[in-house]
């Protein structure tokens, strides 16, 4: 039994080296880094590009997505499954839905192990990129620096071409703008506030009713049966006195607190108890980047590609 | 005895007529997906063939002398064009025509760009490329389209036929539907004959 288990680990574990060394990726596999950070769409798992020419086409393509809603995943492997960068594109696509309700997805992929590339547009990019723009930009942009070698001009020149396509289509603008700018402040506010009060009425409902609860025999709620306010005219201070009494055992309880003394303005008193609240909380917020996430986009085709 | 046996009856029958009631506006939902998908798919077959005059007419400027490629395409397309289908009816023969007849224009299509590898010059012309990209494209989209719709075809034809909807789908009309067959020897790459 052992050496069976054994010998399982052992095929396992060779199964992972060979696909480590082939390192060819599925649509599975390959490490979508937009779902952990939304700043990120750059997959580079491989480290073909350099950082620097990762860095710039994140800032073009970060803001391409703010301005004009187009959601982009830009992949460069070294190899992957199949060696076919159009079906590999399509079905990344259509899996994880890169795009949002206008289906203005983008995928630019470059495979430089099985020497193909492939600049996908999402059903609703069609119009702006029509394949032609596409080939276009492929011809004059890419593939003369994947000829050379040359990845990083050759996809940061990409990305830079298509961006520019894409900023001047006036028609396109980003449906979830001002929803999504402000979500990094005012939806969150909304959510900080909407806890604060969720937690100011259960930490106020859980102290009254611990007040009414018979310290005895635990009985809810208690009855009160008299009650006195002395004024402390001096001091400006009202005493309050509650008195209650255990339905169920009888045991009386007295509850004491003070109050400023009322003249009759309504105006003055203790800050509000939800106080503390406002103060404390945001810490743990704000910190790291938050992951993006796919609308739903589809993609029927529109695009081009090729070898090289 | 008899009243309860009766109940249990009367119920079942509500039974069944409460779920077909739900499954029917299933179905009509489903066959308008079909519907929507079968025109999507002749959209895209539509794209192609519009853009095969442009095609024709660049490669002409640079391949005067292959006529026999270039009208067998021109022939193909006009032959194609002429077959549409409707989406309530997509019985297994018409499809099969359709298909046929996109095919013919695949293969011809096939050849064309096959023989256009002969002349360099084209090759380098930049609208030539583009169109060429225009194509892939649309093959690509076709590809997709009829993807979706056999699809499309799978959920109805599941909805359909499923007990007990199968026992009310012929009275309501609606019928099984065809799907895309993967391939009948037309839509295959043509081979490369030198």
């Amino acid at each position: 039994m052992k050496k069976m288990l054994c010998l399982i680990l052992f095929f396992f574990a060779c199964g992972n080296i060979m696909l480590l060394q082939a390192g060819s990726y599925t649509v599975d596999n390959l490490p979508m880094v937009y779902l952990q950070d939304r700043t990120k769409h750059v997959v580079n798992p491989d480290g073909i590009l350099s950082p620097q020419t990762v860095q710039q086409m994140d800032s073009l393509l970060y803001r391409l997505e703010a301005g004009k809603g187009v959601q982009s995943v830009v992949a460069v492997v070294e190899r992957i499954e199949g060696g076919d960068c159009y079906d590999f594109a399509i079905t990344l696509g259509n899996k994880y839905g890169v795009g949002n309700q206008a289906n203005t997805g983008l995928i630019i992929l470059l495979s430089t192990g099985d020497r193909c590339y492939q600049i996908l547009t999402g059903e609703g990019l069609e119009g702006t990129l029509p394949d032609a723009i596409c080939r276009r930009i492929e011809n004059r942009k890419m593939v003369p620096y994947l000829k050379t070698g040359d990845w990083n001009q050759a996809m940061l020149q990409t990305v830079v071409a298509v961006c520019g396509v894409i900023e001047g289509d006036e028609s396109l603008s980003n449906p979830g703008l001002g929803k999504d700018q402000e979500s990094g402040e005012g939806s969150y506010l909304f959510w900080l506030a909407l806890c604060t009060v969720i937690i100011a009425m259960c930490v106020s409902w859980h102290t009254n009713r611990k007040r009414n609860t018979c310290p005895k025999c635990g009985a809810y709620p208690l009855k009160r049966y008299n009650s006195q306010v002395e004024v402390d005219r001096v001091n400006g201070i009202e005493h309050h006195k509650e008195y209650l009494r255990c339905p169920k055992c009888g045991y009386t309880v007295c509850h004491s607190h003070d109050e400023p003394f009322d003249n009759g303005t309504g105006f003055g008193g203790f800050p509000p108890v939800a106080g503390p609240f406002h103060r404390g909380f945001g810490g743990g917020f704000g910190g790291g980047f938050t992951g993006g996430s796919f609308g739903g986009g589809s993609f029927g085709g529109g695009g081009s590609g090729g070898r090289f | 005895m008899k009243t309860k046996k009766w109940m249990t009856a009367a119920i079942a029958l509500m039974c069944m007529v409460l779920l077909n009631s739900c499954s029917y506006n299933e179905m009509v939902k489903k066959d308008e997906a079909v519907s929507t998908a079968w025109s999507n798919v002749e959209t895209q077959y539509q794209r192609r063939a519009d853009l095969i005059p442009n095609l024709v007419s660049t490669v002409k400027g640079y391949a005067a002398h292959e006529s026999n490629t270039l009208e067998a395409v021109v022939e193909a397309r006009s032959k194609a064009t002429q077959i549409t289908v409707d989406p309530a009816n997509l019985t297994a023969e018409k499809l099969a025509e359709y298909q046929k007849a996109q095919g013919a224009v695949t293969t011809a299509l096939g050849r064309l760009l096959a023989v256009t590898e002969n002349y360099p010059q084209l090759r380098a012309n930049e609208n030539f490329s583009e169109l060429q990209a225009q194509l892939e494209g649309t093959e690509n989209r076709i590809t997709e389209a009829r993807k979706r719709y056999n699809e499309a075809v799978q959920e109805y034809n599941v909805l359909i036929r499923s007990f007990p909807n199968n026992l009310f789908a012929g009275m309501f009309g609606f019928s099984k539907k065809e799907k895309f067959e993967a391939s009948s020897g037309a839509e295959e790459a043509p081979k490369v004959e030198f």
